[in-house]
């Protein structure tokens, strides 16, 4: 039997719907990876940077990842002629420090009077004493021992002075200040700026779990970042995911640097105020506008009792937290438009 | 052949692959691999290239899904489009391979490409209704599964149409 | 009754190559380390994802499936579709009444990435893959 003419054009229709199904799968399986993404490893962590690309990208993320190292390099006190280095061996005498320090730490001090000095940069001693310095030591340091550094504990002894456009930084004798807590903030506050200032429209920037990011994804929709849950003892059974195009999230968790003696538990999260490592939480997720923020905030709300850490972030404009606890946790209204369940 | 045997017969053809859609649903093929069929109603799609070449064939094609649906109460939901569109393909792709290469072929070739498109057909369907490309997983057992039914579907068809006789069948 | 000798007369050699070319195909998809496949993974962050449409309706950590029996309903354009999941696996417990096949109840249990239970009709999907999965980071 003949095939006449007009089937051999629908045979030739169907096959190019066909055809055409079938390449916009791939396409759409092409267009989510139109993103360029580096990962690197500085602060003792693994920084991952993603942005839409275009093609002088890698050049322009290998200058900023350049600038980043550089400032993170001064923020760590292990490194022997970093700022905080200097700052630490100074013994009491005053160290000129440049703006973003300065900045970084007056923001810090506001935070460590409106928490009530459950965060205290001058904790390096304390995290010395329990082995959360360079040295670990795995055992428990005696009350004594703990009681005497808990002395050189004191962000109120840190005077910022300012001298002809120029920042000066004293600390008591010492005293040392360690910035673990804020500096991958800091960092990924930094590289967000420099990336939207460079003109990305999709940007997300992850330092060891201190995430920000800014603008929506390229498909148009938000990013979804998931929240840890830590294992053993916790109340969960679904895990919280956050959806953001804009801002900061940070976490702290009990699982992330910790020791053990006879079956207790020791995390590298110590509370400033006691001296020991604050052990009624298993994490502390906190959403702010700044990586900064979060990142301060989420270690020092680990530190206090979870209605109290929720009164204080209701009183802060653009922060929601996130609790886990043992066998329940809590949240600040408005984390809920953030939260899985939202997604249901 | 006339146009009321061509009628009768395509009616038959139609009525023949309803019932073995129906006797099809009861099998628990499902269980070996989610989606699974045996394709037995491919059989009246076949004869109905041998018997009728491409309209015929299409039209049979075409009443058996849809007052198959319609029977089944499927009429213009997911499964009908299902069935539609692995259906469809797997006839296309039968038909060319039978009218162009019935000399490399036989029809348990032509069978066995017709399961393997249909399988493939109905996957990409499903994949876009349920936007998920993760089903694309079940495609290799489902194209590996189609040989076996492939070859049953091709076997049988060659053996209706041998034994039927040759005013109908138009020879084999 | 015809014996498999005859049977194999039947075939073409064409026949023979294109259906070698099948299982070929499909033996290379199956091995081939795809996307989709996960190789090496711990079972501390397998998740559950349960998909109605292209909307993820929850996610379920693996480990949370040996405390208790978790149980999950989903909507689609049918009804509602019942998930359970228990000790390390997931099923489709129920699907809704209009769903004429019910083929992914009759999928059964999944415990590891890779296999999917699809509802089609319902428009539901439920896998496992490891934490990373479709999020674009996690915060720890």
């Amino acid at each position: 039997m003949e095939l006449p003419g007009r089937w051999k054009k629908i045979i030739i229709l169907i096959f190019l719907v066909v055809l055409i199904l079938i390449s916009s799968l791939y396409y759409n399986q092409v267009s989510k990876s139109d993103y360029y993404e580096v990962t690197t490893y500085f602060m003792n962590t693994v920084v991952q940077i993603k942005v839409e690309y275009r093609s002088e990208v890698k050049a322009e993320l290998n200058q900023i990842i350049n600038i980043l190292k550089n400032q993170a390099e001064q923020f760590d006190r292990y490194q022997a002629f970093s700022l905080v280095s200097k700052i630490n061996q100074a013994e009491g005498k005053k160290v000129e420090i440049n703006k973003s320090l300065a900045e970084i730490i007056l923001t810090t001090k506001q935070y460590y009077y409106l928490l009530n000095g459950s965060f205290d940069i001058t904790i390096a001693p304390l995290l010395d004493l329990w082995g959360f310095g360079k040295d670990s030591r795995n055992t428990v340091p005696s009350q004594a021992e703990i009681r005497s550094v808990l002395e050189l504990v004191n962000f109120e002894q840190v005077e910022i002075t300012k001298e002809n456009k120029k920042y000066f930084l004293k600390l008591a004798p010492g005293q040392k200040i360690d910035l673990g807590g804020i500096a991958k903030g800091f960092i990924v506050d930094q590289a967000v700026q420099l990336l939207e200032e460079a003109g990305y429209q999709h940007v997300f920037v992850n330092a060891g779990g201190n995430i920000k990011v800014s603008g929506k994804k390229i498909d148009g929709t938000s990013w979804q970042i998931g929240i840890r849950l830590p294992k053993g003892e916790q109340p969960l059974t679904s895990q919280p995911v956050l959806k953001l195009t804009r801002g900061a999230v940070a976490t702290s968790g009990d699982y992330e640097r910790y020791f053990e003696v006879d079956g207790k538990k020791y995390s590298h999260l110590i509370n400033p105020k006691t001296g020991y490592p604050a052990d009624e939480l298993r994490s502390v997720t906190v959403y702010a506008e700044q990586a900064l923020i979060a990142d301060l905030l989420s270690t020092a709300l680990f530190m206090l009792e979870p209605a109290r850490a929720i009164e204080i972030v209701s009183k802060i404009e653009g922060v929601e937290v996130f609790i886990i606890g043992k066998d329940r946790f809590w949240k600040s209204n408005k984390f809920d438009y953030f939260s899985a369940k939202k997604r249901e | 052949m006339n146009k009321t045997r061509k009628i009768v017969i395509v009616g038959l053809l139609v009525s023949l692959g309803l019932i073995l859609h129906f006797v099809e649903t009861m099998l628990p093929m499902t269980a070996i691999v989610p989606g699974a069929k045996l394709g037995l109603a491919n059989i009246v799609s076949l004869l109905g290239i041998v018997f009728f070449g491409f309209s015929g064939g299409l039209q049979i094609v075409l009443l058996r899904i849809i007052l198959g649906s319609l029977l089944a109460g499927t009429f213009m939901t997911i499964n009908f489009y299902l069935s539609f569109s692995g259906g469809l393909l797997s006839f296309l792709v039968m038909y060319v391979a039978y009218r162009y290469a019935s000399n490399k072929f036989s029809l348990i070739g032509v069978s066995v490409l017709g399961a393997f498109f249909h399988n493939t057909g109905q996957i990409i369907v499903a994949a876009y209704v349920i936007s998920n490309s993760a089903i694309f997983y079940y495609l290799p057992f489902l194209t590996l599964l189609a040989i076996p039914t492939g070859i049953g579907v091709g076997l049988v068809s060659y053996f209706t149409a041998d034994y039927l006789p040759k005013e109908i069948s138009g020879g084999v | 009754m015809v014996n498999t000798v005859k049977i194999l007369d039947y075939f073409t050699f064409y026949d023979k190559i294109l259906i070698a070319g099948i299982v070929l195909f499909s033996l290379i998809i199956i091995f081939a380390p795809l996307g989709f496949m996960a190789e090496n993974y711990d079972e501390d962050e397998l998740i559950i994802v349960i998909k109605s449409g292209s909307k993820t309706v929850k996610r379920i950590p693996m480990v949370k499936t040996y405390e208790k029996t978790q149980l999950v309903e989903a909507a689609g354009p049918l009804g509602i579709s019942i998930i359970e999941a228990e000790q390390g696996r997931v099923r489709l417990l129920e699907a809704p009444e209009e769903d004429p096949q019910k083929i992914c109840e009759k999928t059964g249990w999944i415990s590891e990435p890779g296999p999917v239970i699809i509802c089609v009709p319902n428009q539901i999907s439920i896998w496992i893959e490891t934490s990373e999965g479709d999020l674009d980071g996690i915060t720890w």
